[in-house]
């Protein structure tokens, strides 16, 4: 006990500030994971609690990253609710059936990412142009979809675009909505937005914004009556207590709805990893610490196995929570632990105030988180490389034009496109008669290589063909090498030898060629003793020769 | 750089008896993953705490019900079927089936919709619903009147305009007004 | 970091553009409360059905229907005057879609023209007699998609998009069906309209919930009704040049005389999208039970069941739009056939050469 008492001075200024960064991840989750799972995902209320409670303690326990916070997420909220939309009515008991399988299926594809490594790393080729089109679109897609329950008007059922129905979304509010709704709505958006001009409340923003929104509605309904007013509301929360054990619905009858679910698991399960992996690869980036994102993959991946037996939204990585706890100072597995048992307590003492919440302030809520997506500040980099711009604005037109799988797998195929592309088309100078090439020697090059050095070739009489800057040559690449040097006009150089070569030896013929040769060679040996690196030695004169 | 190995291929640091190296990182995550899965479980069959199934719950009287509105002319188990039990549920124990929308709970004198009504009563409104109401001076539809009720009289809450809670309601409304054949404007009675 | 004003300026354009927004808001919801409040202008063919229904405001409502049918009506809950002009709305909307015979469309037909792809759908085409079909004697006819009957049995699962389809969803589903990609909300005035007109029309006919009548949906034409000769487009083809052409054009594409539809397109740009039940190859019963049941006009009953098949089949191999469940790129195609295909073919046909009777002349038409 003594020791305890003589550690506490020490731990309790850390535990205190831990209890306060949770406390305020508490308070902003609240708001966030309620609209989530109602506006969203068509779950009841208590799907965003449960993830924002077990679904961030079960993250924490098994992501082991000192930066490290999942929580209920927009993107995946949203493919539930766009996946499950035609297959029956929100809110209904097999709709949460239908959604917890849903879940339960994305996290076991998330498991088999994890399992399977060269999934897994694929998954970092997804670049952050894919990522950030991607998120912009969907943030795009938030904004539309909040429409409708922003005027307390019902949603269109049936598969649409996004864009289409977009405006006439808009002109269903303006003509037939729900006037009280719309003006709970405006009241939510403008207090949140006067809210976040000013940095000392700016967290809050959210917050305050709903309860702008909940007072006014409250007020409403006091002189108008509920029965008049119409406006939904959260619902009647003190019937959940700590947990509300599940099954997910796995039935006979219900076979060809799950199979038709298929695709939108996929999606969804990619959403969430995508997320993930940017996420902690940000995280990384700007703390300049690293955590492997397999890590991040598992406690993703059996989270989102086990949450659907919980009643529970899926989790992922969330960037934003993340850079607040670190910026905030805090430590992220305490600040988690704070921050669910912050949320079980207000779900236990404060649910008749979370009850009264206005949906409408929900529908704000997200048209503001889906305006927060589309961050220019994360843009902007991008429209000035060409190839990003080309692979941002992919990314971004087909969440709008396509469906949330079909974006998910257009920015999949982009992605390996991209990094082939990029492999496939190394930088090649021709200075004097040296041909250097930097990049890569293989198949997918080979044709630009080649290209280049016919063109090269049959202008000169002699060429040198630098390729110190090359990291990998494959069978290929050697046979064309030995072509080109059976040729009698090129000389091969590598200039890892220390010799420069730009300007070209006056010796003649093979003379010259050996003794390139055999320098390089006996060069590189001792480089690469000195350096101790191993390295795949390989006698380029014997490599030559057939 | 690679571990001294001994003969059998273990390393040798880690000595007789203790873990191999190798597994030493996986019990960290190994203990977490059984750490959930042990909550998992515990909420399920420990806990004590009811389940919840998508299917819809058999509720007592359903079957006195089916047989005396003849609700298996629809089918003995069906889509719509099962759709009017919901509504049969949300109907007689409404504090149960539609927690969501009510604040009253069992202890409440008036606590269901069985508690004003009859399904007579439902039926006669269905098929008198989308009618101008002198009281609100605009028309009215079934859905609208049952989600005013929950807001008004059981205490609650809006619910959306195609949740079940509305729609079970309305359904059962109907089978029971298939039952007792009634036309567009029925009025009790007869006339 | 901005400076006070400048935040304080965003927020004023914010607010201001949100309020503007309201402010239209609150015009457009007094606009739709003046149409509703309005004297509803009625069409031709309204104006006698509703009248051989004795559709007024009162207390109680007999129906004249009822009483010459059985001899004695009984007198059911009557219409207040908010009731009968939406039913009068509704009827103009299904004997008028598109407001033709109106004289501001958009503000009479609730804006149906803007979820619907082109001029010429109307609900009237395939839902005849505005709903209620009958013939001389007042029998009301097997088949023919009748209103009352589908309100009477509503709410019952739909294979097709798996739910409990209430009516304004299965309305809903009509709009999309030859829409152009947009619907109406679920609460949208123009849904209810037609609705409480399905309603007057159940009443008046005396029909019960739940129960099924004859007129209900399309009287179909499975196979089985048939000798089995299988469904052959190329006699499709060739009864569709004979009979079908002279109202429904060559290629399907229907005709319009002055800017009014005389006859519905088949195909093309204009006609009902690949979802639709009316296409042979999703549900392969509706159209073949259509045509030999309405079809050709001052003909009905003229085909026999292989015909009306054969004729359906050719007419699905049409180009059309795609339905909302196919996606853009679908879409793109589909639009790309309808442009390309007709021209090329006809260009075709026009080299001569082949096995096939002449084109009958256009019907000429009275007005």
């Amino acid at each position: 006990m003594s020791t305890v008492a003589a550690a506490l001075p020490r731990i309790l200024p850390a535990l205190r500030r831990n209890a306060l960064v949770g406390l305020t991840l508490a308070v902003v989750t609240l708001p966030q994971a309620i609209a989530f799972s109602t506006t969203l995902a068509g779950l009841p209320p208590h799907f965003g609690l449960y993830a924002a409670i077990w679904g961030v303690l079960s993250t924490a326990l098994l992501n082991p990253a000192r930066v490290f916070s999942g929580g209920p997420n927009t993107t995946m909220s949203a493919a539930i609710g766009v996946t499950l939309l035609p297959i029956a009515p929100p809110f209904g008991s097999d709709y949460i059936g239908y959604a917890l399988t849903l879940i339960l299926i994305a996290g076991v594809i998330q498991l088999l990412f994890y399992l399977i490594r060269p999934l897994g790393r694929m998954l970092d080729l997804v670049n952050e142009p894919i990522i950030n089109g991607l998120i912009c679109g969907i943030g795009l897609f938030l904004i539309f979809k909040s429409l409708t329950s922003f005027a307390g008007l019902p949603i269109n059922t049936e598969v649409e675009w996004p864009l289409w129905i977009a405006w006439q979304s808009l002109q269903a509010v303006l003509e037939i909505g729900n006037l009280y709704a719309v003006q709970i709505g405006l009241i939510t958006l403008v207090a949140s937005l006067a809210a976040r001009q000013f940095d000392a409340v700016r967290n809050w923003a959210i917050l305050i914004g709903v309860a702008a929104g909940t007072a006014y509605s409250t007020y409403l309904n006091r002189v108008h009556g509920l029965s008049n007013t119409m406006i939904e509301q959260i619902g009647n929360l003190s019937s959940i207590g700590l947990v509300f054990p599940s099954l997910p619905l796995f039935n006979q009858e219900a076979m060809s709805d799950i199979i038709l679910l298929l695709p939108g698991a996929l999606t969804l399960a990619l959403l969430g990893l995508f997320q993930t992996v940017a996420a902690m690869r940000r995280m990384n980036r700007k703390i300049g610490g690293f955590t492997d994102a397999r890590k991040g993959i598992l406690s993703d991946a059996i989270s989102n196995c086990l949450l659907p037996f919980l009643s529970s939204l899926p989790t992922c990585a969330s960037f934003n929570r993340m850079w607040l706890v670190y910026k905030m100072g805090g430590q992220s597995r305490l600040t988690s632990i704070a921050s669910a048992l912050f949320l079980l307590l207000m779900v236990l003492f404060l649910a008749d105030f979370i009850a009264v919440i206005p949906m409408p302030a929900m529908a704000a809520t997200i048209m503001l988180l889906g305006a927060n997506m589309i961050n220019w500040e994360d843009i902007k980099p991008h429209l000035q490389n060409r190839r990003e711009a080309v692979v941002f604005t992919a990314s971004f037109l087909s969440v709008l034009f396509l469906d949330l799988f079909g974006a998910v797998m257009v920015g999949s195929i982009l992605a390996i496109a991209y990094s082939k592309w990029e492999q496939a088309h190394p930088n090649i100078s021709l200075r004097g008669n040296v041909l250097k090439i930097r990049g890569n020697i293989y198949y997918g090059s080979l044709p630009i290589i080649e290209a280049a050095y016919h063109r090269a070739i049959d202008r000169l009489d002699e060429l040198v063909i630098d390729f110190s800057e090359c990291y990998y040559i494959d069978p290929e690449g050697i046979r064309w090498l030995a072509t080109a040097k059976a040729g009698r006009k090129v000389g091969l150089v590598d200039r890892r030898s220390g010799e420069d070569r730009r300007i070209p030896d006056r010796r003649e013929g093979e003379e010259r060629r050996n003794a390139a040769d055999t320098t390089s060679t006996e060069r590189r040996e001792l480089e690469d003793r000195r350096a101790g690196m191993r390295r795949r030695t390989r006698d380029r004169r014997q490599h030559t020769e057939f | 750089m690679d571990r001294a190995k001994g003969e059998d291929g273990k390393d040798i640091a880690a000595g007789p008896g203790r873990w191999p190296t190798r597994f030493v990182p996986l019990i960290k995550p190994l203990g977490a993953v059984i750490l959930v899965v042990g909550f998992v479980l515990w909420a399920h069959v420990g806990s004590g705490i009811a389940r919840f199934h998508s299917q819809v719950k058999s509720a007592p009287g359903w079957d006195r019900f089916r047989d005396a509105y003849g609700l298996d002319s629809f089918g003995e188990d069906s889509y719509f079927v099962r759709a009017a039990q919901n509504g049969y549920n949300l109907f007689y124990f409404t504090h149960r089936s539609g927690w969501r929308f009510t604040r009253k709970t069992a202890g409440d004198a008036v606590n269901s919709c069985a508690a004003c009504h009859t399904p007579e009563d439902m039926a006669y409104a269905f098929v008198n619903s989308d009618r101008f109401d002198s009281k609100l001076g605009r028309r009215l539809s079934f859905e609208e009147s049952v989600m005013r009720c929950y807001a008004e009289h059981m205490d609650g809450f809006v619910p959306t305009l195609y949740d079940p809670a509305v729609r079970d309601l309305r359904i059962l409304a109907r089978s029971v007004a298939h039952h007792l054949q009634l036309g567009e404007g029925a009025r009790r009675g007869g006339s | 970091m901005a400076t006070l004003p400048a935040k304080l300026l965003r927020l004023g354009v914010i607010v201001s553009v949100l309020g503007g927004l309201y402010l239209v808001a609150l015009k457009k919801h007094a606009e739709r409360d003046e149409i509703r409040a309005a004297a509803v202008e009625l069409t031709p063919g309204c104006k006698a059905k509703l009248e051989s229904y004795a559709l007024e405001p009162g207390a109680d409502y007999r129906s004249p229907y009822v009483l010459r049918t059985m001899g004695a009506a009984k007198g059911i809950r009557g219409y207040s005057a908010d009731d009968v002009r939406a039913i009068q709305r509704g009827c103009n909307i299904v004997d008028d879609t598109q407001g033709q015979l109106a004289k501001d469309a958009a503000r009479e037909r609730w804006n149906s023209g803007r979820f619907m792809r082109g001029k010429y759908a109307s609900c009237d085409h395939c839902h005849q007699g505005v709903g209620d079909k009958q013939d001389a004697a007042g029998n009301r006819l097997v088949g023919s998609n009748g209103l009352a009957a589908s309100w009477v049995m509503a709410d019952m699962y739909d294979r097709f998009t798996g739910l409990l389809l209430p009516y304004e969803l299965r309305q809903m589903q009509c709009y999309i069906n030859s829409s152009n990609g947009f619907k109406p909300n679920a609460a949208d005035d123009l849904l209810r309209d037609v609705t409480a007109y399905s309603r007057f029309l159940s009443a008046a006919l005396d029909l019960k919930i739940g129960k099924h009548y004859a007129e209900q949906g399309v009287d179909e034409i499975p196979a089985s009704a048939t000798l089995r000769r299988g469904d052959d487009y190329v006699r499709g083809a060739h009864l569709y040049r004979q009979k079908c052409a002279r109202c429904h054009g060559p290629q399907g594409f229907g005709t319009e005389v002055n800017g009014k539809v005389i006859y519905p397109a088949l195909a093309g740009p204009n006609s009902f999208t690949l979802d639709a039940r009316m296409n042979f190859h999703r549900v392969n019963t509706v159209m073949p039970g259509f045509i030999c049941r309405n079809m050709p006009l001052g003909e009905e009953g003229s085909l026999d069941n292989q015909s009306c098949r054969d004729i359906g089949y050719y007419i699905s191999t049409l180009p059309r739009p795609a339905g909302d469940k196919q996606g853009p790129l679908v879409a793109a195609w589909q639009r790309l056939m309808m442009t390309v295909m007709p021209p090329l073919t006809q260009y075709a046909e026009s080299l001569g050469g082949a096995n096939r009777p002449a084109l009958q002349p256009a019907l000429q038409t009275e007005d």
